[in-house]
């Protein structure tokens, strides 16, 4: 047997062994329990001071979620929001929560295939307003914030309050055993 | 050249494996739900028969030719049935999310480099260069199709996107008999098909053994029903709406913020 016959039997064990790995791999994490999957997605939601945001939130809208337009509204400036949210690391784990909270409205796919198409198009959404948060994040310069900073991280962080609760009602309405957790969570 | 008793056995089963599941497609109203991959059936019933009537009365020239132009459309076929899972699977309302699309892609790029790495890197052992182009074909198609299938595991698995469960049985014989055809083309690279006939026929009879298993199993798995699916309650679905159009909401707002 010659060597590059050798090298090629190598090269192609080498293919087989890691196809057949990733294959096996993937098709158990697939089919892992729900409860170790639930627990992997809480603990890819970082931790946010929830007082603070939602003293932002309600700086914008009211608690039906309207935009608030009496006087009092929209009192805090941008570096009181900016302390408030804790600065851009703030913002980064605001983006990064959003995608969890929507793999949490996903997560019910699993159970009712019926919500896939709704959960795709929420999963479409999230990209996209994980985009805009990251141009809000890009636009601003440390040690110099602008008015402007205000203006957009208010409804961004008003946004972020609401989808909690949506998706706290959505699993308090599949009456979701683990609903107390995420009621601690988020 | 001449068909063997095990030949005209296993070309009888395969037949009739394939017109099973026509037949089971057409009974089970499977056809509209997967085109391509009846449309696949309906071309190898074509292309056994074809070759099977070349083989006897034709010439070896025509039988050469017409085996590479099924090959190409065999290959051509599978990456459309490829292509069929794949929207099933991860565009379920009709627009591939923008992650998906990424992943999907990495894997075709990385799938496609890795086939002709591969086909490259084979040495066939034979003096036809006819045939040692047709041995390094199958190896990368089979090279191809197999990383396809399993990547399209490991995406649906990092996306979360669930596999409904006649996609599942379809892209699992698919991807199965793939690895097998890795292992079977490999062999027929190391052993050629002119110096040891007798080797080269052992493998075409394990390739369509594997490939009526494959068929047994699509025929059993594609008659039964997939289980019913579990519906939203009225609450929930409204909840899940009103999430949507939230988000929506939000995004229209940052949308016109953004400008």
């Amino acid at each position: 047997m010659g060597l590059h016959l050798i090298v090629f039997l190598s090269v192609i064990a080498v293919f087989l062994f890691a196809l057949t790995a990733v294959a096996g791999f993937y098709w158990k994490k697939s089919r892992t329990t729900s409860k170790s999957q639930w627990e992997q997605l809480i603990a890819r939601y970082t931790f946010v001071d929830r007082d603070s945001i939602q003293q932002i939130a309600f700086d914008h809208i009211d608690g039906s979620g309207w935009v608030r337009n009496d006087e009092a509204a929209r009192s805090l400036n941008s570096s009181e929001i900016w302390k408030l949210i804790g600065g851009m690391q703030g913002l980064d784990v605001l983006e990064k929560n959003c995608a969890v909270l929507i793999d949490m409205a996903c997560y019910l796919q699993r159970w009712y295939p019926e919500a896939m198409t709704t959960a795709d198009q929420l999963r479409k959404s999230a990209e996209e307003i994980q985009w805009h948060v990251g141009r809000l994040k890009s636009a601003v310069v440390p040690g110099k914030l602008e008015s402007e900073f205000a203006d957009y991280a208010r409804p961004a962080i008003a946004s972020y309050y609401l989808m909690t609760r949506r998706v706290l009602a959505l699993y308090e309405g599949a009456n979701f055993p683990e609903l107390i957790k995420l009621q601690r969570t988020i | 050249m001449h068909f063997n008793h095990i030949d005209l056995l296993l070309w009888a089963a395969a037949s009739a494996g394939h017109l099973a599941l026509l037949a089971v497609m057409a009974i089970r109203r499977r056809v509209k739900t997967f085109p391509v991959f009846t449309f696949f059936i309906a071309v190898s019933v074509l292309k056994s028969s074809v070759l099977f009537l070349i083989y006897l009365h034709g010439s070896r020239r025509a039988y050469f030719y017409t085996y590479v132009g099924f090959l190409i459309l065999d290959l051509t076929l599978q990456l459309a049935v490829a292509f069929e899972m794949a929207t099933r699977v991860f565009r379920p309302v009709g627009a591939w999310s923008r992650e998906v699309a990424r992943n999907l892609a990495s894997l075709a790029i990385a799938s496609f480099s890795l086939a002709t790495v591969l086909s490259l890197l084979a040495q066939p052992h034979t003096q036809v260069v006819a045939k040692a182009a047709i041995i390094r074909f199958d190896l990368f198609s089979a090279v191809l199709v197999s990383m396809l299938f399993v990547g399209f595991v490991a995406v649906s698995a990092r996306t979360g996107l669930p596999w409904r469960t006649h996609v599942a049985r379809i892209s699992q014989g698919l991807a199965v008999y793939a690895v097998f055809d890795v292992i079977i083309e490999s062999a027929r690279t190391c052993f050629g098909v002119s110096t040891t006939t007798d080797f080269y026929r052992v493998l075409s009879e394990v390739r369509i053994i594997v490939y009526c298993a494959c068929l047994t199993y699509w025929i059993i798995t594609l008659w039964q029903e997939a289980p019913a699916p579990r519906l939203l309650d009225s609450r929930m679905r409204w909840q899940l709406t009103a999430l949507q159009s939230r988000v929506e909401q939000d995004l229209a707002s940052l949308r016109q913020r953004s400008k």
